[in-house]
């Protein structure tokens, strides 16, 4: 088959599933949905799977979209490695969202509502991978926003989950408008929008802009102006604000949206315009990733709220993400974003498992002592964790070591050294953060309170491997094949749905997915697909280790210490108190957002509006502040004011002229004064009355007729 | 050839229109069954026109012409004005989209319960006029239409509209003849300074006309007459064509509506009842674009260039002055009126921009404005059915009780605020796309332009926010009434909104109509 019509039949598969699901609004098909989704899911993955890696460089075909004068864009199905890699990305890690979510949302009235925005949402996403130009992608970039708009306001009673919606769709509007003129601007310069085309060409002849701004300088403003869209999508300073809250959604949504892959569709994006990033903007673009990689790390220290730790953490990775696209680094930057995609899918399933567990209790120190009790999930946990924080044997020892690799060489390469160098020590400082809040949350989460965790730890792992052992014996030892089938039956069933996703999103987050050796990244399939730099610096691993060590240590301690004030009820003071709050508060960004944009723009209209219901006031609009309140001052009292002067001088001539409908008229100009008074059946009469503004009207027209043609002759 | 097809669009709706005149009342039932017959037959007299137009041809189809008035002036030169019509892609698609929100607002007045004879008559009357301006090719025809779409507009709000309904309808009727008197002029300025060679040598005098085709061509301009381009003429200090221009610009400006002469549309709106609103925010708006573009781009585009920048400066303050109005808004159609101002400005810069694309985003803009305003006003129709009240504050959480209605809302919201896949998202991004590439026009106002689309998403989705999510709560008397759509909602809004999807779609099964034509005005 064609590699066309088998993305096209994928496509519409989910595409059919959204609608099948959003239709089946019945409290009977209603429980199917979730495994109707799952169907879809396999089906999907079978299906793609017959794709082939291209065997040229890529591979398009394209229809007949939009041809408008010399403007012509064409709806292009792009196939590349990056194509190639992330269409199978987003499917299995769907899979198992969605598998984790069968039993998550099980309780839940909507719950086809959910698998059917979660379907749109892959539809969305594999189209904006295949897009083959940037009005495309577009296209299906905003489709994504709206997914993860739809699914973080998935329990659209709550009114936290709202504004968290509504936060996130806005900033993301903003980084569309930067995205929108980018695109323009990118239009201007290369008169086209083809990715494939865009490589090869050359800037158009003959702009006028370039008496204030060299082409060079244009072509960095362009690339700027995209990853404006790209940080409101990808999270990034100084538009990261809306991923924290976005976590309001359910959390197999956030594993897959807000963790996963909508929120690396920036990234893919840097990755497509790779070639025409220039120098300065790649620097610009490096550094803002470091910059949010870092404060995001130092905010994730200080969360409380199990969601919210894995939120700033995405947003540190997808600055590491960032960072290798603007250093030049696709391999690496691709290596840690599919690296990355799958332990943080695992990592926020691990955290759904354990809020579901706690009833829904998100505070983490109210949580501990649960390695026994969900020894699957705490072991998966590990292992991802384990992964995030670079250690050996995991795909993030690998895809960390490439990318460090990348920047070290960076920073220390010609030009701008002073602020190249800064890019390395970024991602070192976040490095070191990361191990923190990553031991931090193992010992609230999964570890007794005032015992030695250690012999836990010990504990548990004998208990397990000695019930595996004993397990394995049993069936070892079965005297017919009925038992161990028995025990097999009996082992899966004990299984449950988390296990099995979250094991499977561990097991991939291991390194011989992608590499056959654990310890080097030069075995990479992947970054022999992609190409690498040749620079090799050995020590970067033992910083990376020392670096965790040195994390445990400390992190353990304060972990504790933390936890120790926590119970005694003890709180901190003076500038610790202050520094620690306004971390946690990521520095109060988005606090400063909402109130420029409450002080400058517009009043907070819910919470006026509720108080003006329950007070009874009809008031409140004047004690408005904000630029829209004053036009709209300005509206009713400037512009509108002069033909208001008119009409009502109108409305009065007339009731004088007009004796026989003295009383009517009179009542219309009392109405236009505000004094209502019932017409009734005297209507008839009004329209005579009426009638006569007309002509008179008409006689106006005329009159000017004869006016003008005095003119003329 | 004459089949008369093209006729029937407007002789249709008049005949009905005078046969509900003279139904007695006792056959009151059947005015809205006539009525919306009528209107399934101008669909798929459209219909069998879209079917029949060739778009690669760069003339007016289906055109008929009659002789009608021969006015022998004092100068022994003859002043002719003719019964043309005719369609171009431009007109086609302004025409489809006249049927189609016609026939939605017909259905809408089903719920009309007062004087019936009289509203359908003049909703017929309406009808014809509009698609009349639509397709005339006489500017003194076009005029006339134009004009007596004034009358039934008039009444339709000034009877059954809201409380505040005479001062409403009045001040609509001053704006609109205000702008009338300008059009007026210049049609007469034109009128007298083009000559129609053709019968100017088989009369053997000067034959003045009203032809478009004729008005559009800078050659027929009679020498030495007041706009002749060769030796301008001024009036008060500005050149005859430039003054003009500017005329036309304010005349069509008004109807668009524009800043600063906008202010009679939000009470229009929140007076006339639903349909009507539907019609005038569907249709009548785009009357003032199409103008623009026929007449004032069509017959002065040396002029027009000149105020590439004014244009689209204007353009840009209704896109963010509409934008931060609608911010403030408390009644949910006055919103949605201020979000149509927002809307049209981005007509207003498409036009500015004067190449292929800014027109074609244009045009589709004024298309998807038309599905979606009428969506959103029907949306509003729906919830002031129910409760008589408009109030945003007044309805909470309605998405608990009315899921369907949430899922029409949820359309028409995020196609007006430009979501792709919806029509609203084309016709904004070509209409910047064009101006940006555009050379008249600096890269900062399409820049600035982008913001309008950030505008629309706060204003809709926190209105959206505020009154579908969250608990269900509203005021007591209004709890009982408040129930899902029924069947006829139904079917208006969901043929709306699988329109909407359809063109946001597949955005060339309208390009590929109008695209043409626009070429063809470029030569």
């Amino acid at each position: 088959m064609s590699p066309e019509s088998i993305v096209f039949f994928n496509l519409i598969f989910y595409l059919g599933g959204f609608i099948l699901l959003l239709s089946l609004n019945n409290s009977i098909f209603k429980e199917f949905s979730g495994g109707i989704s799952i169907v879809l899911s396999i089906l999907g993955i079978i299906f793609s799977s017959s794709l082939e890696l291209p065997s040229t460089e890529y591979f398009y075909v394209s229809y007949k979209w939009l041809h408008l004068g010399s403007t012509q864009i064409n709806f292009k199905i792009l196939i590349d490695n990056q194509t190639y890699f992330m269409y199978f990305l987003v499917q299995i890690i769907a899979f198992f969202v969605n598998l984790f979510s069968l039993k998550y949302l099980n309780e839940d009235a909507g719950k086809n509502r959910f698998f059917a925005f979660l379907n749109l949402f892959i539809f969305s996403m594999l189209g904006l991978i295949l897009a083959g130009n940037i009005f495309q992608l577009y296209f299906f970039w905003e489709l994504v926003g709206f997914c993860s708009y739809l699914l973080i306001g998935f329990w659209y009673t709550k009114k936290s989950a709202n504004s968290a919606a509504i936060k996130a769709f806005l900033i993301n509007r903003m980084g569309d408008a930067f995205l929108l003129a980018g695109i323009f601007l990118l239009y201007y310069l290369y008169g086209t929008l083809d990715f494939d085309a865009l490589k090869t060409a050359k800037i158009s002849s003959g702009l006028g802009l370039t008496a204030f701004i060299s082409t060079h300088g244009l072509q960095t403003l362009a690339i700027l102006l995209v990853f404006g869209g790209v940080t409101a999508k990808s999270a990034q300073f100084p538009l990261q604000v809306w991923l924290p809250d976005a976590m309001e959604g359910p959390t197999p949504a956030s594993a897959l949206i807000h963790a996963a892959t909508m929120v690396v569709a920036g990234v893919f994006l840097l990755g497509r315009i790779s070639p025409i990033i220039t120098t300065e903007a790649g620097l610009t673009i490096a550094l803002v990733g470091g910059f949010t990689s870092v404060i995001a790390a130092i905010s994730a220290i200080f969360q409380y709220d199990i969601k919210k730790v894995l939120a700033y953490s995405t947003i540190s990775q997808l600055g590491f993400m960032v960072t290798g696209m603007g250093i030049g680094a696709v391999g690496a930057s691709f290596f840690h974003l599919s690296a990355h995609a799958f332990f943080k899918a695992g990592l926020f399933l691990c955290a759904g498992a354990v809020i579901s567990y706690m009833h829904h209790e998100q505070d983490m120190r109210k949580m501990g002592n649960l390695i026994l009790k969900i020894p699957v999930i705490f072991y998966a946990y590990l292992i991802c964790a384990a992964s995030l924080v670079g250690l050996p044997f995991t795909s993030g020892f690998l895809s960390k070591d490439s990318l460090l690799n990348a920047a070290v060489a960076y920073g220390l390469s010609d030009g701008y050294y002073s602020l190249k160098i800064l890019v390395p020590i970024f991602m070192g400082i976040t490095s070191f953060l990361t191990s923190f809040y990553v031991i931090r949350q193992v010992v609230m989460v999964f570890f007794q309170r005032q015992e030695n965790p250690m012999e836990k730890i010990i504990s548990s792992t004998k208990k397990t491997v000695g019930d595996a052992y004993k397990s394995f014996q049993d069936i070892l030892n079965a005297d017919n094949e009925s038992l161990g089938q028995d025990y097999i039956i009996n082992f899966v069933r004990n299984l449950g749905v988390y296990d099995i996703s979250v094991m499977g999103l561990a097991i991939c987050s291991t390194w011989f997915l992608f590499s056959d050796s654990p310890f080097s990244f030069e075995n990479v399939w992947f970054l022999k697909v992609f190409g690498q730099s040749h620079e090799h610096f050995a020590w970067i691993p033992w910083l990376v280790g020392f670096l965790f060590i040195l994390a445990l240590i400390i992190g353990y301690n304060t972990t504790f210490d933390e936890l120790r004030m926590y119970y005694l009820g003890e709180a901190r003071t003076g500038w610790k108190q202050k520094l620690f709050k306004s971390a946690k508060m990521h520095f109060y960004i988005g606090e400063f957002y909402s109130s420029i944009f409450h002080r400058f723009v517009a009043n907070k209209p819910f919470v006026e509006m509720e108080n003006a219901m329950q007070h009874q006031t009809d008031d409140f609009l004047e004690r408005q502040t904000g630029l829209a309140h004053w036009l709209q001052k300005f509206e009713t009292d400037i512009v509108d004011l002069f033909i208001k002067k008119i009409t009502s001088v109108f409305l009065s001539l007339s009731a004088y002229s007009a004796k026989t409908d003295d009383k009517i008229i009179d009542g219309l100009v009392l109405k236009t004064s505000g004094g209502l008074k019932s017409l009734g059946d005297k209507i008839r009469k009004v329209q005579s009355g009426q009638i006569q503004f007309y002509i008179l009207g008409m006689l106006l027209v005329f009159l000017t007729i004869v006016l003008i043609k005095i003119i003329i002759y | 050839m004459q089949s008369g097809l093209l006729s029937s669009l407007i002789i249709l709706p008049l005949i009905a229109s005078i046969i509900v005149l003279l139904l007695p009342a006792a056959y009151k039932a059947s005015y809205r069954w006539i009525s919306l017959i009528t209107q399934i037959l101008l669909l798929i007299n459209v219909g069998t026109l879209i079917g029949a137009f060739d778009p690669q041809k760069n003339e007016y189809q289906f055109l008929e012409h009659y002789e009608w008035i021969r006015l022998t002036l004092g100068n022994s030169s003859i002043l002719s004005i003719d019964y043309i019509i005719g369609l171009d892609g431009l007109s086609l698609a302004m025409v489809s989209l006249s049927v189609l929100v016609f026939f939605i607002a017909n259905i809408s007045s089903f719920s009309i319960a007062k004087k019936e004879k009289a509203y359908f008559s003049l909703f017929l009357l309406l009808t014809a006029t509009v698609i009349g301006c639509f397709v005339a090719i006489d500017f003194f025809l076009f005029f006339i239409f134009f004009e007596f779409m004034l009358l039934p507009m008039y009444f339709l709000i000034g009877i059954w509209g809201g409380p505040n309904k005479a001062y409403a309808s009045l001040k609509f009727i001053i704006y609109t003849l205000v702008g009338s008197v300008m059009i007026l002029v210049v049609m007469i300025a034109l009128a007298m300074s083009n000559v129609d060679e053709f019968f100017t040598s088989e009369y053997k005098t000067t034959v003045f006309s009203f032809d478009f085709r004729i008005l559009s061509d800078t050659n027929n301009l009679l020498k030495g007459s007041l706009l002749s381009i060769q030796n301008p003429i001024k009036i008060f200090g500005v050149n005859a064509r430039d003054f003009m221009f500017l005329l036309l610009f304010i005349g069509f400006g008004i109807k668009l509506p524009m800043v600063p002469f906008h202010t009679w549309l939000p009470d229009a709106h929140v007076e006339a009842p639903t349909p009507i609103s539907v019609v005038l925010a569907g249709i009548l708006l785009k009357i003032g674009g199409y103008g623009l573009i026929r007449i004032a781009y069509g017959f002065f585009p040396d002029v027009a260039t000149n105020y590439s920048l004014l244009i689209s400066i204007m353009g840009l303050i209704s896109i963010l002055y509409g934008g931060f109005n609608a911010l403030a808004q408390k009644d949910l159609k006055k919103l949605i009126a201020y979000s149509s101002i927002s809307h049209m400005g981005f007509v207003l810069i498409g036009i500015a921009a004067f190449n292929v694309e800014g027109f074609n985003g244009a045009i589709f803009q004024m298309f998807s404005h038309g599905l979606l305003s009428s969506m959103l006003f029907l949306v509003a129709g729906v919830l002031y059915e129910r409760t008589h009240n408009r109030e945003i504050a007044n309805f909470k959480g309605l998405a608990k009780n009315m899921p369907l209605f949430t899922v029409m809302v949820a359309i028409a919201f995020f196609g007006s605020l430009g979501l792709p896949s919806l029509s609203g998202f084309i016709g904004e991004f070509f209409t910047l796309f064009g101006s940006f590439q555009s050379s008249k026009i600096p890269k900062v106002i399409p820049v600035l332009g982008v913001l309008g689309i950030v505008l629309s998403a706060v204003y809709l989705l926190w209105t959206f926010q505020k009154m579908f999510f969250g608990e269900f709560w509203t005021k007591e008397e209004f709890k009982k009434s408040l129930t899902d759509l029924d069947q006829k909602e139904i079917f208006m809004l969901s043929t709306l909104g699988a329109l909407t999807l359809l063109f946001g779609i597949f955005p060339n099964l309208l390009f590929d109509l109008i695209n043409p034509t626009v070429i063809h005005l470029f030569k």
